[in-house]
């Protein structure tokens, strides 16, 4: 039983197949069999990169059971390799196929990481993308959410008007009672979307409210508020230089992309005529 | 149950409680209130309660597990999205996905850590990093000083590269393996740039990603608290290296010896193990042992519940009386969809595990599974996506398209799990007083995290001795939860005098742009006097007026959820819930974990959104359309003193 299942192992058809076709090519080829091709030599130089990369890893020198052991894996990943590449595994392989690409990638935008940008043109860039790198507009401010009720939405409102501590009647939350000084995405992610634009519109000046959040009605005292601003150049040099090579990279892998098709006479059929089929 | 009246069904928590006295003399499980012992606590003459706190306000969101086109199996499914974009997709700018589609997160997350598999790439790159040996070459130096010039110089340099390549003339050099580039150090230079501590913090890390005999699924991803410096100076474990986890702890040891840095490292998918994960026996057949134990409770502080590919919390058919537990289950096999054998599941789930620790500590004196809980996507589009209307796969083929409906995520040889199978599902809270590496990191280690299903519900989880009803009333809970008590991740201190049962003070808010909360629910892990493992999943607070049933369990919130249209509304749930527990059944000699689980009202699962969207999505019947968001907290254990 085994041996039939053997028998019909697509393996077995494959390597038996991929053996009839090299033996036939032996056969009609002219080529002289290459006088290599069946020896695998690891230079000692070679062998100590192995042994470096394992340093690298490890901080340590492999030992001699270490380094054979490495060295007969690479041997065995080289045959394997050699056989694979013969038999032609390698084509269409999405994953080689994709990690070349990654690899060209990254060679038409290395130029740009060595880029070094003179201060006009990071100023320059600041200036014109202003949106990436605006610090968003802060508040600190205390809050009280009210009941549902009206009534005691009144209630609540009179008390904190005569003085009354927030403590004393709000009841247990997660919510932070008071929220130092604190940017206008988090508060938004705290109290929910378009919260800190509606503290936005009022003054700085006792109680006020309500105004609307995802849990229902606050009333707020806002004790500080900052306005948004683009920081001075100075202070976010890294981060500009980094979003500046970016944009030097993105620019670079299309120059090369192109670059790289105008090198081929590119010929695919039209689109209507692969779907007709 | 006073309190979970209050909570009411309304949509505003403190409504009924408005009212409520602020300092009562109040009789509890715990005994007599002794309002002097809160006053301790509380309202001290000139002590504001609101003034330098040093625990954070809110939770920091975000999640350590995504991966880029950098991972060989992203780019083969045909992912484009970088970690360069990935991150800055996760700071909430709009990028495009593989499949050509605009996405952004509904908001910015925290922080973020791309987690690449961490199998090295070399690039032909040496002398563009003007390595001097190879200057000396005149035609690398040209291609040197044409890099730095850039642009169309630099440019120029390539198409030359390509030329003399073609004719056979590169130089012998740039070919040398020794000068290749490592991807490393451009991962975590990548990262280092986006690393902005106070509002955004990029940790740097890596996936190791041993599938041990065929696709048994023993995955760590390996966080870092360390800046690039450090990060650079030993080269990330691969399993060529090894594929058995406790050579992975040899290297971490390795690591923070050499560079005086720390990490620490998350296992994931438990459930696609087939038994290996939290098995007595290494992948290779060796019993655990003393120092096998000691290294796992050492690096492997957290473990990753939930994520894309199903959630690991709890196997249905080992809690038959958690009607919670079956969520999000995938079962069918390991990564390979290689089959289940009887056995293999009581090791593949973070509960079981939980409790086996328990049995562990008292055999070895150590507990090795003594794990907090996160969450995170696994995704492998660059696009970390947890949220139900927002999800973009696992990879481009399961990116938002019709085909998903029908589409397998996975198919080997025939044995297929389907794309509507994936969860949106993953996202980790850290309680850390600040937003950076340092502050993340450390209350990673100390467990002072929990994950959720995507929500960002916001919860707090104390254990104590003294935690009394009236502490569930005051306005800060985290105020006394702290100054009383212990947070998620830590263990109790030792019982004082006279203390009858532990207490528990448990706080949830939901998260702003989703559903209302259902019920808190403390489960209870133990092993009793004859060494058997035993659970309990308590409901401890719950929206509305429902009454628990004989079986003690609280009726089922309802469904509000319009498949049709993938709508719900907030008309049942509390956007609140708050509630002090203590252990009705606790032995003082027993050890016992306990962690908050926290359920939301029903909502639409991302399928009922496509479904609703896609004119020509047609899912399954068995597809379900609609999910139960949860949260889960690291626990807080006992042990006898």
């Amino acid at each position: 039983m085994k041996f039939r299942t053997f028998l019909r192992s697509p393996l077995l058809h494959f390597f038996v197949l991929g053996g009839l076709i090299f033996g036939a090519y032996r056969v009609i080829s002219d080529d002289p069999a290459p006088v290599a091709a069946n020896r695998i030599t690891l230079s000692t130089a070679e062998a100590r990169r192995l042994a470096d990369q394992f340093e690298g890893t490890w901080n340590r020198a492999p030992s001699p059971q270490e380094m054979t052991d490495l060295m007969q894996a690479w041997a065995l990943e080289e045959a394997q390799v050699r056989e694979a590449i013969a038999l032609g595994l390698d084509r269409g392989d999405p994953v080689i196929r994709q990690r070349l690409s990654l690899k060209m990638q990254f060679l038409s935008e290395s130029g740009a990481a060595l880029l070094a940008a003179d201060e006009a043109t990071l100023q320059a860039y600041l200036e014109a993308n202003p949106d990436k790198f605006a610090r968003p507009a802060q508040a600190a401010f205390e809050q009280v959410l009210l009941p549902a009720q009206a009534e005691a939405a009144r209630t609540g409102i009179a008390a904190l008007e005569d003085g009354a501590d927030p403590a004393d009647f709000a009841g247990p939350s997660l919510l932070p009672s008071r929220i130092p000084l604190t940017a206008a995405p988090t508060i938004d992610q705290m109290f929910g979307p378009g919260f800190h634009d509606a503290l936005a519109g009022l003054s700085l000046s006792g109680w006020q409210g309500p105004i609307q959040g995802s849990y229902g009605r606050h009333l707020v005292r806002i004790s500080e508020r900052r306005e948004g601003i683009l920081p001075p150049l100075a202070d976010i040099r890294a981060r500009v230089e980094a979003e500046w090579r970016a944009d030097r990279a993105a620019e670079a892998r299309a120059k090369l992309n192109q670059a790289l098709l105008d090198r081929f006479q590119v010929s695919l059929p039209g689109a209507g005529e692969v779907l007709a089929r | 149950m006073r309190l979970s009246a209050c909570l009411g069904s309304t949509g505003i928590v403190i409504a009924a409680c408005w009212s409520l006295p602020a300092m009562a003399q109040v009789t509890t499980d715990a005994g007599t209130l002794d309002p002097a012992r809160i006053e301790r606590f509380f309202n001290q003459p000139g002590y504001s309660p609101y003034a330098a706190h040093d625990y954070p306000m809110r939770p920091l969101w975000g999640e350590i597990h995504l991966h880029t086109s950098w991972s060989a199996d992203a780019i083969a499914g045909g992912t484009r999205v970088g970690p360069d974009e990935a991150l800055r997709y996760a700071r909430g700018q709009e990028i495009t996905s593989s499949t050509g589609q605009q996405v952004r997160l509904s908001r910015p997350y925290d922080f973020m850590m791309v987690a690449d598999h961490s199998d090295s790439l070399g690039v032909m790159n040496g002398v563009l990093d003007g390595d001097p040996n190879l200057l000396a070459d005149a035609t690398l130096k040209g291609w040197h000083d044409g890099m730095v010039a850039g642009g169309d110089a630099a440019m120029a340099v390539v198409m030359d590269m390509i030329t003399l390549q073609g004719l056979g003339k590169l130089p012998v050099a740039i070919t040398d393996r020794d000068v290749q580039m490592d991807m490393w150090r451009r991962m975590t230079g990548i990262v280092e740039a986006h690393n902005d501590p106070g509002s955004f913090t990029a940790l740097i890390g890596y996936e190791w990603t041993s599938n041990f005999g065929g696709g048994n699924n023993l995955h760590r991803n390996v966080v870092y608290r360390d800046g690039k410096a450090k990060a650079d100076m030993v080269r990330p474990m691969t399993t060529y290296d090894s594929d058995i986890p406790n050579r992975l702890w040899d290297w971490m040891a390795m690591y923070e010896e050499a560079t005086g840095g720390r990490i620490l490292a998350v296992p994931h998918n438990g459930n696609l193990s087939n038994g290996l994960m939290f098995a007595l026996e290494t992948p290779d057949g060796i019993p655990i042992d003393q120092a096998w134990v000691e290294a796992r409770a050492r690096w492997e502080p957290l473990f990753e519940v939930t994520q894309s590919k199903g959630t690991s919390e709890q196997h249905p058919s080992l809690a038959p009386a958690d009607e919670f537990a079956d969520f999000e289950i995938w079962d069918k096999g390991n990564l390979n969809v290689a089959p289940k054998a009887p056995g293999m599941i009581e090791f593949e789930y973070a509960r079981e595990a939980l409790k086996r620790g328990l049995k562990l500590e008292a055999e070895f004196g150590t507990n090795p599974f003594k794990f907090g809980l996160l969450g995170s996507t696994d995704d492998h589009t660059g696009v970390s996506s947890a949220e139900e209307n927002n999800f973009w796969g696992k990879f481009p083929a399961s990116e938002p398209g019709p085909e998903r409906a029908t589409g397998n995520a996975f198919d080997m040889d025939g044995r297929t799990v389907k794309d509507w199978q994936l969860g949106a599902s993953g996202l980790t809270a850290v309680w850390a007083q600040e937003n950076t590496r340092e502050s993340i990191w450390d209350a990673m280690k100390r467990k002072e995290v929990y994950g959720t299903t995507g929500p960002r519900i916001g919860v707090r989880f104390f254990g104590g001795w003294d935690f009394v009803a009236e502490d569930a009333r005051r306005r800060e809970p985290a105020l006394v939860g702290y100054g009383k008590g212990v947070p998620m991740g830590g263990d109790l201190h030792p019982a004082p005098e006279g203390a009858a049962a532990p207490s528990f003070l448990v706080a949830a808010i939901r998260d702003p742009f989703s559903g209302n909360l259902d019920r808190i629910q403390i489960v209870k892990g133990w092993v009793d006097a004859a060494g058997g493992m035993q659970e309990h999943v308590h409901d401890v607070v719950w929206s509305g007026d429902r009454e628990p049933g004989a079986d003690g369990k609280v009726p089922a919130v309802g469904d509000t959820v319009d498949v049709e249209n993938a709508t719900w509304t907030n008309s049942i749930g509390a956007p609140e819930l708050i509630a002090v527990w203590q252990d009705p059944d606790f032995d003082p000699a027993l050890r016992a974990f306990y962690y908050a689980r926290v359920i939301e009202i029903p909502t639409p699962r991302w399928t009922a959104y496509d479904a609703a969207y896609f004119e020509g999505a047609e899912f399954p019947a068995e597809a379900p359309m609609t999910v139960t968001e949860r949260a889960y907290t690291s626990p807080i254990w006992y042990t006898p003193g």
